[in-house]
């Protein structure tokens, strides 16, 4: 299933030193710092990390949906427009029409008190130029398209009517209602059950491949990260600490907070039939201190990480492309042999 | 998410309606307290020489038709007023939270009596209640009392039985009940002060209903009675003299305006403090 | 009764809960009858002391609510619950009280199942004080050995639940279960509201602490990683009944009902990335208003044939300790 990109494609979506900040204390602190990231066409990227590090507030920062409190610094360019420089007007006909949001609980995200077929038709609507009766078509066809069955009339039926599962299924039927090219997912199989995971999950798979879509899937899961994701970004403290090709970053990663993640899932239990867990807390954005975030969790940190901040960049000699690490002390995993 | 919540919640908790609610309430029941302080003569004393003065540098709110000093009359008055806010609500608060508690914790046959005669006491418009049970008993503040504690607890009930049904459902409920806790300690110790934020923040509002309406209720003479000072009782006192000498009714009204608003400050300001606070 | 002819610590049989569908109003004067949606449906289970069983299954199985049945938060419909052979239905007053101390639970929302108006040693000095443990003046130093046996710093006695994060509070949960001195301890879906590494640090609070308190454990969970990790015999629910029951290793190496499975087949692993795939179960869970005939889950089941749907499959135990609820398990005979 490994895609062969030789001629690695450009990228639709460009993220440059994203930064989100709050107003707090002294002055702002930053909650997302200096994220930069490439989407490719037809691509899944996964953006991972625990609650508070920053995913969330990322993909909503690409949307512009962050609170006014919240201020955003850097550049995300779709198509080679900075979608935070956008006028109010060309910010209303992307969304929607060219990116899309599917949210992690379908039943606060869909408004209870209509029904799917007017949500799906509201944003038709708003993008297209259809007619009636060809809005209603375009509706049928998308439920049919994620996996509804007896389209014609779940549409009369408001989204209370529908299982966890079928309410995101219509989400991302309303998500897909004007073909986007993007699609901002954000932990959406977190509240379902494993065996419906796994049909939400295929059909993203699937529609990825019909339609083309280039999608961001923000989660905590790992399992689900290596299910569906082409390339992976893992994130701690609002910052990327390492990103590349998901085989590779799960199989051989390059920063000790990856490793940490991947080792103390069960499964990979030590002799002493415990889990290898992370020691202590993510810091809190207020009270971050100089030098790599992850140092103070950290075993492998030396002195010169509480002092140095350091850049997500390639590691010398790893073999694979594409793959950057944010630690002072890369190299040294590589030659331990990058296991998890 | 949680550290930045936490952040905005520090900024956020005191707002500005619930310092100036605050200071509004505190600054009124100062002078309610000490009235002496703060007056510049006896309420009660006749001055014939100055009958009907217009608000001026010896009596700057002016006098009534006896060269009574408005000013010193509004500011005993406020004893007065602070009072009724207090003794008119504080009945219905403790009964009502109480039963309304009981009702929402027990649920049954009980709850079902309960809240038939709420829906029977809701029916009657307020205030002609309040009124025909006052007539009943006859005219004065403490029968006043009577009368709203009589009705208004039901406000109180609702709210609170909701309310503890509500925290029930919450799961340190339940582990109080794994815990081997009894009844009356789970409800009273657990439920209760959890369910008191939305009880308080109403209360602030009701008092403020309350001065309107014991003000009401004097100047229709079915609350406190002349010659005591009571902001209800002075404006219709000044009713009279309303096209010659306007400063005898227009000072209470001032003053009932402002302690009712300050408390509905206080009351939104609450929301907002506990609403954050609670969010967490 | 086990072999060696102790009664087993806790042991459920054919435990039944339903409950109540709430009418309209236009429902009820339409004469449409009470409907019920069943929870429980004859479940039975033992656990033995110093054992953890583990309850698997995705919502709606019923998994919770036998956690409620067992600490009598839910009061069942039918069955028992047994005690060291004592029924747990027919306890009242201080028998109930000295049972309920002797099993505690442990909640899933580390948010809402501490009281937020409490500070954490007012909750857990509560705990020991009511129950009669230690006398009031001798609870300080029990709440700090407490804190101390869960990793918190202690300090936090004197702090309020709203200042520590999920995990801590979760400590604290696990503390005041602890609190009591229980034997066992039900731990309700204790994880799932925490993130992976917190995840991993309670794990090893709890395998430690099972080791040092002889503790027994009912985990209620529906992630089987963990599951598979922390457990030594697990039992999958599916709409209110138990449809596989044996030893953890072997039930995940060898599933025999197609349901684990499928359950096991969906799950995402690190590692395997499956590209696409058919899902390995299709449909949804059906209505427990409104249960299928036969095997509940022969509509979502690839292998169901004309009996799965009229018969309903008996949980019966085969020689290798495992029990199945399944026509087609190996060692039944085809009828």
């Amino acid at each position: 299933m490994e895609r062969e990109r030789h001629e690695t494609p450009p990228a639709v979506l460009s993220l440059r030193d994203l930064t989100v900040s709050l107003p707090g204390g002294a002055g702002r602190f930053d909650i997302v710092r200096g994220v930069s990231l490439d989407l490719r066409r037809g691509e899944i990227l996964g953006l991972v990390g625990e609650s508070g590090s920053g995913k969330s507030l990322t993909l909503k920062a690409i949307m512009r949906l962050l609170p006014g409190a919240m201020q955003t610094r850097g550049s995300v360019i779709w198509k080679g427009q900075d979608v935070l420089a956008a006028d109010a007007g060309t910010l209303r006909r992307l969304r929607g029409a060219e990116m899309s949001m599917i949210f992690q609980e379908p039943m606060t995200a869909l408004n209870p008190v209509l029904s799917i077929g007017r949500q799906i038709d509201e944003s038709l609507k708003a993008h297209t130029a259809l007619d009636r009766r060809a809005r209603h078509r375009r509706a049928v066809e998308l439920l049919d398209l994620v996996g509804i069955p007896s389209a014609e009339r779940r549409l009369r039926d408001y989204p209370f009517r529908f299982s966890g599962g079928m309410r995101q299924r219509a989400m991302i039927a309303i998500a897909l209602a004007c073909d986007p090219q993007l699609v901002l997912a954000d932990e959406p199989t977190t509240a379902l059950d494993v065996t419906i995971q796994d049909q939400i999950l295929q059909l993203l798979l699937r529609l990825r491949d019909e339609l083309g879509l280039s999608v961001i899937f923000v989660t905590h899961d790992l399992g689900v990260v290596s299910e569906i994701c082409d390339r992976t970004a893992i994130m701690y403290a609002g910052e990327i600490v390492e990103t590349g090709a998901t085989r590779t970053v799960l199989s051989a990663p390059l920063h000790p907070y990856t490793q940490g993640l991947l080792r103390s899932m069960p499964g990979a239990a030590s002799a002493d039939g415990r889990l290898n867990a992370i020691p202590g807390q993510p810091p809190q954005p207020a009270a971050r201190a100089p030098g790599c975030a992850f140092a103070p969790r950290c075993a492998m940190a030396g002195p010169a990480c509480s002092v140095t901040d350091p850049v997500l960049g390639p590691v010398l000699g790893s073999v694979r492309a594409g793959h950057a690490s944010a630690c002072l002390r890369a190299t040294d995993l590589i030659a331990e042999g990058g296991q998890p | 998410m949680s550290a930045v919540a936490a952040i905005a919640r520090r900024r956020g908790r005191i707002s500005l309606p619930l310092l100036i609610g605050a200071g509004i309430v505190l600054i009124w029941i100062v002078v309610g307290l000490f009235p002496g302080l703060f007056a510049p003569y006896d309420p009660d004393a006749f001055d014939y020489d100055a009958l009907l003065q217009a608000p001026g540098l010896a009596h700057p709110f002016g006098t009534d038709s006896f060269g009574r000093d408005i000013l010193s009359r509004v500011i005993w008055a406020a004893r007065l007023d602070i009072q009724i806010a207090v003794f008119s609500t504080i009945f219905a608060l403790g009964f009502g939270t109480v039963l309304g508690a009981l009702c929402g914790f027990y649920g049954g046959w009980f709850d079902a009596i309960v809240s038939r005669v709420i829906d029977v006491v809701v029916i009657f418009p307020f205030l002609v209640l309040i009124i025909a049970i006052i007539a009943f008993l006859g005219p004065g503040l403490f029968n006043m009392y009577v009368a709203l504690a009589a009705i208004n607890w039901v406000s109180y009930c609702k709210l609170m039985r909701g309310e503890i049904r509500l925290q029930k459902q919450l799961d340190y409920a339940a582990a109080a009940q794994v815990l081997g806790y009894r009844d009356l300690r789970i409800l009273f110790r657990h439920l209760v002060p959890n369910a008191m934020t939305p009880i308080v923040v109403f209360w602030m509002t009701d008092m403020a209903l309350a001065v309107l309406l014991g003000s009401s209720l004097g100047y229709l003479g079915l609350g406190a009675q002349p010659p005591e000072a009571e902001w209800g009782v002075l404006i219709a006192d000044g009713k009279n003299y309303i096209e010659t000498a306007w400063w005898m009714s227009v000072w209470p009204g001032v003053a009932i305006i402002t302690l009712g608003f300050g408390l509905s400050l206080l009351g939104d300001g609450l929301v907002v403090y506990f609403g954050k606070k609670e969010r967490s | 009764m086990t072999p060696t002819g102790h009664p087993p610590l806790i042991e459920v049989h054919g435990l039944a809960k339903r409950f109540a569908v709430e009418r309209g109003l236009i429902e009820r004067l339409a004469g449409r009858p009470r409907r019920q949606a069943a929870a429980l449906d004859g479940v039975s289970l033992r656990l033995e002391a110093g054992e953890t069983l583990a309850i698997v299954g995705e919502s709606g199985c019923g998994k919770s609510t036998l956690a409620r049945c067992l600490v009598r938060l839910h009061s069942a419909d039918e069955g028992s619950i047994a005690y060291l052979g004592h029924d747990v239905g027919l306890m009242r007053g201080e028998e109930l009280r000295d049972y309920r101390r002797h099993v505690q639970m442990i909640f899933q929302d580390p948010y809402s199942s501490l009281n937020p108006r409490m500070t954490v040693g007012q909750t857990l000095s509560e705990a020991i004080v009511v129950n009669g443990l230690r006398p009031r003046a001798e609870a300080p130093a029990r709440v700090a050995e407490l804190l101390d046996l869960v990793n918190l710093p202690p300090d936090a006695a004197t702090r309020y639940p709203r200042e520590f994060s999920g995990g801590q509070r979760q400590r604290i949960g696990i503390a005041r279960a602890l609190a009591l001195e229980p034997s066992c301890i039900i731990a309700d879906e204790i994880l799932s509201a925490l993130d992976v590494s917190v995840q991993a640090q309670i794990i090893n609070l709890l395998i430690s602490l099972q080791k040092r308190l002889g503790l027994s454990m009912i985990f209620v969970s529906h992630d089987l990683r963990v599951v598979r990790f922390l457990s030594h015999r697990v039992a999958v629910m599916y709409l209110g009944r138990v449809v596989e029951e044996g030893e953890t290793e072997a039930v995940f190496s060898a599933p025999a009902h197609p349901y684990t499975r499928a359950l096991l087949a969906a799950a995402p692993e690190v590692g395997l990335s499956r590209g696409r795939h058919d899902s390995a179960m299709t449909g949804e869970l059906p209505s427990p208003m409104n249960l299928p005939p036969g095997c509940v889950f022969h509509p979502r089941c690839p292998l169901a044939t004309g009996l799965c749907r009229t018969e309903v499959p008996w949980l019966l135990g085969t020689e290798t300790g495992r029990s199945v609820a399944c026509h087609l398990a190996p060692g039944r005979a085809p009828r």
